[in-house]
């Protein structure tokens, strides 16, 4: 269990952190006292630091203002209600927590504790080498897939881990990685919109931080967008395609022809294609070039094509699990729309007079 | 009277004989139907005689209710969904998903088998073209693709299909560490096995993850590489050395060295291997003591190269993976068949099959659910055998056969009644 003051204010999202607030009774009335004026300065430096850098500061004064700040931006976040801040903001305090961990002298036994006690995951210690490669934990195949099917690179693919009796072995840093998925849940989860009643003093917080976000929305979003294709906006069946390239299947040729024009329509460039397409077993670079500039219109006919409907899609089995916003669109490309502007078009506009 | 079977198949009378033969078992056997756990979380579904729709979103609160619905319906399939809900009942979006069993299906369909060459065929519907085996996807002969099959379940089909069985208890016990108590496996009565693992800890994955299942069973993504297949100092050399590694680690290696150490010339030729690396191979095997076989001695085979190795490992890896459904696997709203149910597909029942002792499992005998006997006019039948009884081949004669393989031929479309 952590119990020190500074562990707590060094891993807010814990368990243990939460216990210890709660513990202070405090209620959201009491935030707006002098004695907390520290503790809000610090919630909204947090929140601030991830709309700029998209990191939080390691360094702190007071540990006691350090652990309130935390659950205090969580409720600031929910009175928001912006689900690309709230986003962003995981990911910032996870990487903290993250590079923190990388640093703490007993990391090894912290991130036991952490894993057991807050998130209530299936780990064991080991010392294992295995080819050449040192494990230090075991992790429950559950605990280990909701954390890492997320994370599109070969070596975290189940395939390609060493699995025995139920549990994935992992190095120190595999488990930190992890451990930050977790982290980012849990505060998504925690700070889902609330109608709670703010204090006048809270109101004006709250309104700062929502003209920050305004200023920095194009920032924010070239940042959260890299080079246009959201993956997470991707209708099923494109990222089916996606992720079958990725595990070495080969596409069909209408799967092929979908993947293709639906990421040339979403502003994906050709070099950025076809590399994609290297993860293929049978690319054949220049024949997949030559198919990729045919569809983005630079050859042949000098048609932009796009992918097919949902009803072609259905039909040569390319439309798998379809989910509830499939139900109201024809088109694919509608699909990625409305999902692209649901993600990152939400925040609100501040209301004015 | 002979029928002609492609008519005869929609003629009522046909239907009606099957129907009744169901309805007799249903009201002979409706208790001894098995249930899922937790029935009153399951959507159940049928198929009709009458309507030949899946009728959906039907529940039941006690098995007693159940049995009832099979004995007034009599249906030609019945189902059960892999998952819990609150509502079953009610449409999909209301239903209130609490989980779902993982579940594996493990068809003849999706194995390559030779004898599919003797016993299935195919038919074009627009041109009458037909010839044996799996069906192409468009007609060679009209290039439409209207194809129709006509498949048989075989012995040999079905004994691979419960080795695929086999292998997958294997991997889901020694990888996965589910415990063969929380497994149930079924024959599904006509050409494949269902595998249900209903453990608390799978209860809550969703679709990605058990994707990510899927692609761990059928070996898909697996990166030699990062299981140390890679770039040696002379040349590629094969680096893995450990045949009791864990999962695919130790599969791939014992895999590899399989091949190295069993594989005849032609095989190694099949794998594309070239004349000097198959005869240094085959040297090897001569000059070194079997039992090293399993060790590093291929490691310095310098004559096979990196594309020859990847080559090795894909058909290694290949042999090793579990051919299942995959979609069946994914699908956290499916429905599945029901054991101790008909199916319509041949008249045999859906049948539980001990896990631990699969080997010995004789689908034939356990799947048989008539008595009595039948007279029928038979086109044409494979030669096959059901309990100890081996019947045909058959060729245009009229017959009075025990009643399951009555309604096997009727079912599969090779015979008609012959109502007096």
């Amino acid at each position: 269990m952590l119990k020190n003051k500074s562990d707590l204010a060094k891993y807010p999202f814990t368990i243990e952190a939460a216990r210890y607030v709660s513990g202070r009774g405090l209620e959201i009335q009491d935030l707006v006292a002098d004695e907390y004026s520290a503790t809000l300065d610090r919630a909204e430096k947090r929140i601030e630091e991830a709309i700029t850098s998209a990191k939080i500061a390691q360094e702190w004064q007071d540990d006691e203002v350090e652990i309130l700040s935390f659950p205090t931006a969580i409720m600031l976040l929910s009175i928001i209600g912006d689900d690309r801040l709230r986003r962003r903001y995981a990911l910032a305090e996870s990487k903290r927590a993250y590079e923190i961990l990388s640093k703490d002298e007993s990391a090894k036994t912290k991130i036991i504790e952490i894993a057991e006690n807050t998130f209530s995951w299936k780990i064991e210690q080991v010392e294992k080498t295995i080819e050449e490669r040192y494990y230090e934990y075991a992790l429950h195949f559950m605990n280990y897939l909701r954390n890492a099917t997320s994370i599109h690179a070969p070596t975290w693919k189940l395939t390609n881990r060493i699995l025995s009796g139920g549990y994935v072995y992992l190095t120190k840093d595999e488990t930190s990685r992890l451990l930050l998925e977790e982290i980012q849940r849990k505060i998504l989860a925690r700070s889902e919109k609330t109608t709670l009643e703010i204090p006048i003093a809270l109101a004006l917080r709250v309104e700062k931080i929502r003209q920050m976000i305004e200023a920095r929305k194009g920032f924010m979003r070239i940042e959260e967008v890299p080079r246009a294709a959201v993956y997470t906006a991707m209708p099923p069946c494109v990222r089916n395609l996606y992720d079958a390239l990725f595990a070495g299947r080969n596409l069909s040729h209408m799967g092929r022809f979908t993947l293709t024009s639906f990421l040339v329509n979403v502003g994906v460039g050709e070099e950025e294609i076809v590399k994609t397409f290297k993860a293929a077993t049978d690319f054949d670079e220049k024949k997949t070039r030559y198919q990729v500039e045919h569809i983005a219109g630079r050859r042949g006919g000098k048609r932009k094509y796009t992918p097919p409907r949902c009803e072609t899609l259905k039909t040569h089995s390319v439309c798998v699990n379809p989910d509830d916003l499939c139900k109201q669109i024809k088109h694919p490309l509608t699909y990625y729309r409305r999902k692209v502007g649901s993600l990152f078009k939400r925040g609100k506009k501040p209301e004015t007079g | 009277m002979a029928l002609s079977l492609r008519e005869g198949r929609s003629l009522k009378p046909v239907e009606d004989f099957v129907k009744e033969r169901f309805s007799e078992y249903y009201r002979k056997n409706s208790r001894n139907v098995e249930p899922p756990p937790s029935i009153e979380k399951r959507e159940f579904g049928f198929i009709l005689f009458k309507e030949r729709m899946m009728v959906r979103h039907k529940s039941f609160r006690t098995s007693q209710d159940l049995a009832r619905f099979l004995e007034n319906t009599a249906p030609s399939d019945a189902y059960h969904s892999t998952a819990y809900y609150s509502r079953p009942e009610e449409a999909m979006e209301n239903k209130g998903w609490l989980g779902a069993d993982l579940c594996f299906d493990i068809d003849a369909d999706h194995i390559p088998t030779a004898c599919k060459a003797i016993h299935d065929r195919w038919i074009c519907k627009d041109c009458g073209a037909t010839d044996v085996g799996s069906p192409p996807d468009m007609c060679p002969k009209c290039r439409k693709e209207r194809i129709d099959e006509e498949t048989w379940l075989c012995e040999k089909c079905l004994d691979r299909a419960r080795t695929e069985a086999t292998k997958l208890v294997d991997i889901l016990e020694s990888d996965f560490g589910l415990s063969k108590n929380y497994m149930s496996a079924f024959f599904s009565g006509h050409r494949g096995y269902h595998l249900h693992v209903r453990a608390d800890e799978v209860r809550q994955l969703n679709d990605t993850e058990r994707k990510e299942i899927v692609d761990y069973v059928l070996g898909l993504g697996l990166d030699t590489g990062l299981h140390r297949l890679r770039q040696g100092t002379k040349g590629t050399k094969l680096e893995i050395s450990n045949v009791s590694g864990f999962g695919w680690n130790g599969r791939l290696a014992k895999g590899l060295f399989d091949i190295m150490s069993n594989s005849d010339e032609r095989e190694l030729a099949d794998l594309g291997l070239k004349r000097r690396a198959i005869k240094d191979i085959l040297e090897t095997r001569e000059q070194v003591p079997k039992e090293q076989f399993t060790t590093t001695i291929w490691k310095t085979l310098y004559t096979i190269g990196p594309k020859t190795w990847q080559k090795i490992a894909e058909r290694a890896i290949y042999e090793s993976s579990v051919k299942i459904d995959t979609v069946v696997t994914t699908d956290i709203h499916r429905l599945i068949r029901l054991s101790g149910t008909l199916n319509g597909k041949t008249g045999l029942k859906v049948v539980n099959a001990p896990v631990a002792d699969l080997e010995r499992f004789d689908p034939f005998k356990e799947a048989v659910a008539f008595v009595g006997e039948d007279t029928v006019y038979i086109k044409e039948a494979p030669q096959f055998r059901l309990g100890e009884e081996v019947f045909g081949p058959y060729q245009k004669e009229k017959r009075t056969l025990p009643r399951a393989a009555a309604i096997l031929l009727i079912c599969k479309g090779k015979a008609a009644p012959v109502i007096s």
